[in-house]
C-alpha cells in the first residue's frame, strides 16, 4: 500500500502532460469519494446511491465562499464538510431505518431533489450555468498549480484513511461493522442502530464535502452537471469493485474505473461494454476481495525475497 | 426473595392471530426461571417482549420495578438485560474474542476523539476489554477458540459463545432461547452445569425457554408452561411433572420431541 501512494507521489511529481495531471487529480477525488463511501457502503452495510450530491454540496459551498467571500481554502473545505455533513444528517436521520433498496431509492430521490434544487435556485447557485471563476487555493502569494491539487487531495485521502482505521478498531468501528453483519445482534448488544447508521452517514458525506471543495477550487467551475446520479452509480461501482469494507479497497475500484474507461477511449461508445465486463469480472473474482489477494500474492513475494535473502547468510531458507 | 422481572397482562397479536394472551409472571432475583410449551405457543414472542423487540400490543413488563415495556433494546441493555437467540446470532466473519467484546459495547466510555488519538483512555479500555472477554470465555470453557472466527466453530461452542456475549453486557438478567437446542446429551449436561455456574457463581438471573423437559426439570426453580400463547400452569419442576394440563399440552408433545 505504501509502495502504491510513493508511486502515487512520484508519478504526480514528475508528470508534465496536463491531461495526465487531470487524471491523476480526478483519481484521486474518486478515490477519496470511495474512500469516504466505503464507511457507509462497505463498513456499515447502507446501499447509499448519493455519494455525489455530498460531494456537489461541498463543491457549491466552497464555490460560493471563495466566490462571494474570498474565503480562504481551510476555511472552504471546513465549511464545505460540515455543510455537506448538516445534509448528511438531515437525510440520514429520517430515512436511515429504511432498509435495503428503500434506502437506495430515497438517496436517488435525494440526490434529484438536490439536482433541481441546483438548476432553480439560480440567485444563489446561477442555476444551470453553474458558478464560475472560482479563485483556485492559495498559500501567501503561492497559488496552487493544477498539480498541486493532487497532493492537496492525497493529504486529505490520507486523513481519511487514518480515521477509518482508527475508528475501524473502536468500539464505533465495531459497532458499524456489526449493523452490517448482523442488524438484530446488533441490537441486542445494546448498540443504537439509528445512531451508528446516521453517524456513518454523517462521516461519509463529510469527507465527500471535502473532496468537493478540492474539486471546486481544481476546476474554478461548478454546475449541476458536474454531480449527477451516474457519479454516484459509479462511486458504489468502486467501492463494490475494489471490496467493500477493506481500507484500502476502494482506492483501488476508483483508480480502475478512472483509468480503464481512459485508455479504452478509442473504443467510443464500446468501452462501457468493457467496463461493465471489469465490473463483472473483478466481482466475480474474489466476491470483490480481489484486492486483498493481490496484496498478499505481493507481499508473499516480498517476504519471500527478503527471507531467501537472509536465507543465503544464515543457511536456512 | 426480591422480584427482578414481572410481566403483567401481556397481550400481543399479529394481525388475527392471538400469539400471547394475559401473560403474567415474575421472575425472582438470582434464581433460575424456566419457560417451556410446545412449537408455536408464543415463548420466543414473550422474549422478543422482555428484550425490547416487540412491544405489546397491552400489558405491562416491569424490570426492577420499573415500567418498561417498548423500550428499545439498546435502553435496555444498559439498565440489565440481555439475551441469546433461538437461532444463534453471533457475527460469523469476527473472531470469537472479538464476538464477546460486542457485548462491552454499552459500558465503553470510549469517543472518536479517544479512537482518533488512541488517547490514554482508550488504550486502558480496549486492553481491559480484551482481558476481560477472555476471563469470560475461560469461565464458559472456549478460551481455546478466541481467535477462531465463529462461522468455524461447532454449534455446542457457538451457543457458549453467544451466552459469553450476554455475559459480558453485565445484565443481570440472562434471557437463553433454547439454549441446548441441537445438542446432544453431553453436550446438555455440560451446558446445564455451565448455566448453574453463570447463576451461583456470576450471580446472573437467568430466565431460558427449553424444550427438553428433563434439562429445565433440574435447572429451574420455577417454571411457567405456556400453551397457545396462554399460561397454563405454573410452579415447581415437581408440581408441573405432575399437572395433568401439562400432561396433556406439553410432554407428548416433548417425548416426541426427544426421539428425534
Ligand atoms: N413477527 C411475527 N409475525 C407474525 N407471526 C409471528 C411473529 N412471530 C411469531 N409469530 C407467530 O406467533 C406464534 C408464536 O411464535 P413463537 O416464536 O413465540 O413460538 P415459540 O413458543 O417460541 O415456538 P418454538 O418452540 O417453535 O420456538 C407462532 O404461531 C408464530 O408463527
Ligand atoms: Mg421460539
Amino acid at each position: 500500500m505504501l509502495a502504491l501512494l510513493l508511486a502515487w507521489i512520484v508519478v504526480a511529481a514528475v508528470i508534465k502532460n496536463s491531461y495526465f495531471i487531470h487524471m491523476l487529480f480526478m483519481a484521486t477525488t474518486y478515490a477519496l469519494l470511495a474512500c469516504a463511501l466505503n464507511i457507509v457502503v462497505g463498513i456499515t452495510g447502507l446501499a447509499n446511491m448519493s455519494q455525489a450530491a455530498f460531494f456537489g454540496i461541498g463543491a457549491y459551498t466552497a464555490a460560493l465562499l471563495a466566490t462571494k467571500f474570498g474565503a480562504p481554502f481551510y476555511i472552504n473545505i471546513i465549511a464545505a464538510a460540515v455543510v455537506s455533513m448538516l445534509f448528511g444528517l438531515a437525510v440520514g436521520a429520517p430515512t436511515l431505518r429504511l432498509k435495503g433498496f428503500y434506502l437506495s431509492l430515497v438517496t436517488i430521490g435525494f440526490a434529484q431533489v438536490l439536482r433541481i434544487i441546483e438548476i432553480n435556485w439560480v440567485s444563489l447557485t446561477n442555476g444551470p450555468m453553474g458558478i464560475t471563476a472560482i479563485p483556485g487555493v492559495s498559500i501567501g502569494r503561492y497559488l496552487f498549480s493544477k498539480k498541486a491539487y493532487i497532493f492537496y487531495g492525497l493529504v486529505v485521502l490520507l486523513i481519511i484513511l487514518y480515521v477509518t482505521k482508527r475508528l475501524m478498531a473502536s468500539k464505533i468501528g465495531r459497532a458499524l461493522s456489526a449493523i452490517k453483519n448482523d442488524e438484530v445482534a446488533a441490537k441486542s448488544l445494546g448498540i443504537n442502530i439509528t445512531y451508528y447508521k446516521v453517524l456513518a452517514f454523517a462521516m461519509s458525506s463529510f469527507f465527500a464535502g471535502m473532496a468537493g471543495s478540492i474539486y471546486a477550487q481544481y476546476t474554478t467551475f461548478v454546475s449541476p452537471d458536474s454531480f449527477v446520479q451516474n457519479d454516484s452509480t459509479t462511486l458504489l461501482c468502486m467501492v463494490i469493485l475494489g471490496g467493500s469494507g477493506t481500507l484500502f479497497g476502494p482506492i483501488f475500484g476508483a483508480i480502475v474505473l478512472i483509468f480503464v474507461p481512459e485508455i479504452l477511449r478509442f473504443a467510443d461508445m464500446y468501452r462501457l461494454i468493457f467496463v461493465g465486463v471489469v465490473m463483472i469480472v473483478g466481482i466475480l473474482a474474489k466476491e470483490g476481495q480481489w484486492f486483498a489477494h493481490v496484496q498478499k500474492f505481493f507481499k508473499d513475494r516480498l517476504t519471500s525475497l527478503i527471507r531467501v535473502k537472509s536465507g543465503n547468510r544464515e543457511g536456512a531458507v | 426473595m426480591e422480584e427482578l422481572l414481572k410481566v403483567e397482562n401481556i397481550c400481543v397479536s399479529f394481525g388475527g392471530l392471538q400469539a400471547l394472551s394475559n401473560v403474567s409472571l415474575s421472575v425472582d432475583k438470582g434464581e433460575i426461571y424456566a419457560l417451556i410449551g410446545p412449537n408455536g405457543a408464543g415463548k420466543t414472542t414473550l422474549f422478543n417482549v422482555i428484550s425490547g423487540f416487540l412491544a405489546p400490543t397491552s400489558g405491562k413488563v416491569f424490570y426492577n420495578g420499573r415500567e418498561v415495556q417498548g423500550l428499545p433494546p439498546h435502553k435496555l441493555t444498559p439498565i440489565g438485560i440481555s439475551r441469546t437467540f433461538q437461532n444463534i446470532r453471533l457475527l460469523p466473519n469476527v473472531t470469537v474474542l472479538d464476538n464477546v467484546r460486542l457485548g462491552h459495547h454499552i459500558r465503553l466510555k470510549q469517543n472518536m476523539a479517544d479512537a482518533l488519538f488512541n488517547s490514554r483512555r482508550f488504550r486502558e479500555e480496549e486492553e481491559k476489554s480484551i482481558e476481560d472477554a477472555r476471563e469470560i470465555l475461560r469461565f464458559v470453557g472456549m478460551e481455546k477458540y478466541e481467535n477462531e472466527f465463529a462461522r468455524n466453530l461447532p454449534y455446542g461452542h457457538q451457543r457458549k459463545v453467544e451466552i459469553a456475549r450476554t455475559i459480558a453486557t453485565n445484565a443481570e438478567l440472562l434471557l437463553f432461547d433454547e439454549p441446548c437446542a441441537g445438542m446432544n446429551s453431553a453436550e446438555k449436561v455440560g451446558l446445564s452445569e455451565l448455566i448453574l455456574e453463570i447463576n451461583k457463581e456470576l450471580k446472573r438471573t437467568v430466565f431460558l425457554i427449553e424444550h427438553d423437559m428433563r434439562f429445565v426439570m433440574k435447572l429451574s426453580e420455577e417454571i411457567t408452561v405456556l400453551n397457545q400463547g396462554q399460561c397454563i400452569a405454573y410452579g415447581t419442576p415437581e408440581e408441573i411433572q405432575e399437572d395433568p394440563d401439562v400432561i396433556e399440552a406439553y410432554l407428548g408433545v416433548g417425548r416426541k420431541g426427544g426421539q428425534e
